[in-house]
């Protein structure tokens, strides 16, 4: 019965996603005929001006967030079972404050002479930063991690790595001038519409990898539930299930991260939804589940986005709070 | 058959084992006392692999189990430990599954074999019934039962609990405690648990082994206690100014231990 539900369940998700992502791209200022879109895709546009925004705006731009939405949850979830905490969300190790370093570097740094390269580079460069910012916390995260077993020992050291960046940045941004300071709480506010096509390539190809790592732990994840002592005496190698794990999150929230700014609330947010959905701790379904639910859930953020032309994180927080507490009190369980 | 050959065990500067050799044989159950800190639970991680000695060798079926991988020594011993895993929407048949991890593919899928063990080993605790209900709905007595049944089914040569009997009422400690030798004798397991419940471990087990820091004492349940070793160890019936209270705690312990016989 279970099995047949969870199946069910996957195909109904499966059919919302693509729903969501086609009226994604029915979205937007312009309004363009569902059949024109269709054409557009296949190079067929009735006008070279709806040829460029179906695939050099709405297409990037719904991949983006159907990518940057999957890659998050399933990095929370992956941060929520290593860690045994409900709290934990993609970003408990530092890896956004990582990336805030990188990208404040770059745009308070060598703002000035980045912003004459021109805008492609300039938003590659912020990406770039970012990107290497938070690897760099998680590399450092691991090493440590070689040598501290206890995984709340790692958990309070990546907090405070993160406060301790956080701190560096606020100083980089108090000694900033008035552009380069606008242009990075711009970045923090998220965005997914600076994504172009190549971005989005790379972004898929980080993601797919992150996701393939993923699905690799979903053993090592269902005997994590149990603890660490119970997973290690069940043949797990904790060591290398760790690492693992962080270097997932590196591709997952640290790339999404880079390009799109700071998405973590959806990271906290979907994995509770999910498991509140399927009804299983099974992480052979949990982790297509989350996945799922995130893809949906950023399409719908993008949609509102779009229409309110609003931050897509502001949008992301807003609709996830209310939905949390909802799960939270309803349940009053968690992980 | 678990044996111990001349192992010494330690952290820092204590020593808690010092050149100790053991031997338990197979369909064995054996308790394992001593006093907080002795170095019980230090003992099981070591005899599970997840400790380093620092000297001596632990072979389990005549294989030293320093040189297994992980996943090699999952298949000669498994372990229960004190945690009670309580998640939501976990399956109790699940968590059972989860100890076939050491024989499964890569997503932990059980195939018609695995199935046979996680079923015989629901039945073997028991707790068949409560194969779909959720580790959070579940009592303490139950739980224990339940991880016990996913040791089982690891399907390993030795069995090790770390204080199986802690936090159950009077009958979930005999009922976990004969459940475990019944287990040793009918499986042909070596089973060693370690307990704080006297006269619970003595009347259950077959056999004590009792860390008397840094040595071993072990042995069937009569020799140890004639031997006088429990009230040496625990610091019962030697009268000395740091334990003025050994007469009243000498007379709170089970009658077992005590020597006195209620049941002649």
């Amino acid at each position: 019965m279970g099995r047949n539900r969870n199946s069910l369940l996957m195909a109904c998700g499966g059919a919302l996603l693509v729903v969501l992502f086609v009226a994604d791209l029915l979205t937007g200022s312009t309004s363009i005929a569902a059949g024109d879109i269709w054409k557009a895709l296949f190079g067929k546009a009735p006008d070279a001006l709806t040829g460029s925004i179906v695939t050099g705006i709405r297409l990037p731009k719904a991949l983006t967030a159907l990518f940057s939405g999957i890659a998050v949850s399933v990095s929370g979830l992956l941060m929520q079972t290593m860690f045994r905490n409900p709290l934990a969300g993609p970003y408990v190790l530092g890896v956004s404050s990582g990336a805030s370093l990188g990208a404040a570097a770059f745009v308070l740094g060598f703002g000035p002479v980045s912003l004459t390269g021109g805008s492609v580079v300039n938003s590659l460069g912020i990406a770039g930063a970012a990107w290497l910012g938070s690897a760099a916390v998680l590399v450092l995260i691991a090493f440590a991690s070689r040598k501290i077993k206890d995984i709340m020992v790692i958990l309070i050291l990546g907090m405070m790595l993160g406060s301790g960046i956080d701190a560096l940045v606020q100083i980089m941004q108090y000694l900033s001038d008035e552009t380069s300071l606008k242009s990075y709480v711009i970045w923090t506010m998220g965005s997914l519409g600076n994504v172009t096509g190549m971005q989005t390539g790379l972004l898929a190809a980080a993601v797919a990898a992150g996701l393939g790592i993923a699905a690799a732990c979903i053993k090592p994840l269902n005997l994590l539930m149990l603890g660490e002592q119970y997973a290690s005496t069940s043949g797990l190698d904790i060591r290398r299930t760790r690492n693992l794990i962080f270097l997932a999150t590196v591709l997952l929230s640290g790339t999404v991260t880079a390009f799109c700014g700071p998405l973590g609330f959806l990271g906290l947010a979907v994995p509770h939804l999910t498991r509140f959905i399927v009804r299983d701790a099974d992480h052979r379904v949990l982790l297509p589940g989350t996945a799922l639910c995130g893809g949906s859930l950023m399409l719908v953020c993008d949609m509102i986005a779009k229409t309110s032309a609003l931050p897509v994180n502001a949008i992301t927080s807003l609709m996830g709070i209310p939905v949390i507490i909802y799960v939270v009190t309803k349940n009053r369980r968690l992980v | 058959m678990l044996e111990l050959d001349n192992i010494s065990l330690g952290y820092g500067r204590k020593v808690l084992l010092d050149g100790v050799s053991a031997r338990f044989g197979a369909g064995k159950c054996v308790a394992l006392l001593g006093r907080n800190g002795a170095g019980k639970s230090t003992l099981m991680r070591a005899v599970c692999g997840l400790e380093r000695l620092r000297s001596g060798r632990i072979c389990i079926d005549g294989r030293d189990i320093s040189g297994l991988s992980r996943e090699e020594a999952a298949r000669m011993v498994s372990f229960v430990g004190t945690e009670k895993p309580r998640i939501p929407d976990l399956r109790c048949r699940s968590v059972v599954a989860l100890g076939r991890a050491p024989y499964t593919d890569w997503l932990g899928n059980a195939d018609e074999e695995d199935n046979k063990m996680i079923d015989k080993a629901l039945a073997l605790v028991g707790m068949t019934d409560y194969a779909e209900r959720t580790m959070d709905s579940l009592s303490d007595g139950e739980c224990q039962r339940i991880m016990i049944a996913r040791a089982l089914a690891q399907d390993t040569p030795v069995m090790l609990l770390d204080e199986p009997t802690a936090f159950l009422d009077l009958p979930g400690k005999y009922a976990v405690a004969s459940l475990l030798a019944k287990l040793a004798h009918s499986a042909g397991k070596t089973i060693v648990f370690s307990t704080h419940d006297l006269d619970i471990a003595l009347e259950n087990a077959d056999g004590i082994a009792l860390l008397d820091t840094p040595g071993l004492i072990h042995g069937s349940c009569p020799d140890i206690l004639r031997s006088g070793a429990i009230g040496r160890v625990f610091g019962i019936g030697r009268k000395n100014e740091k334990s003025n209270l050994s007469e009243s705690v000498f007379n709170t312990l089970p009658c077992r231990a005590r020597g006195v016989c209620p049941f002649p």
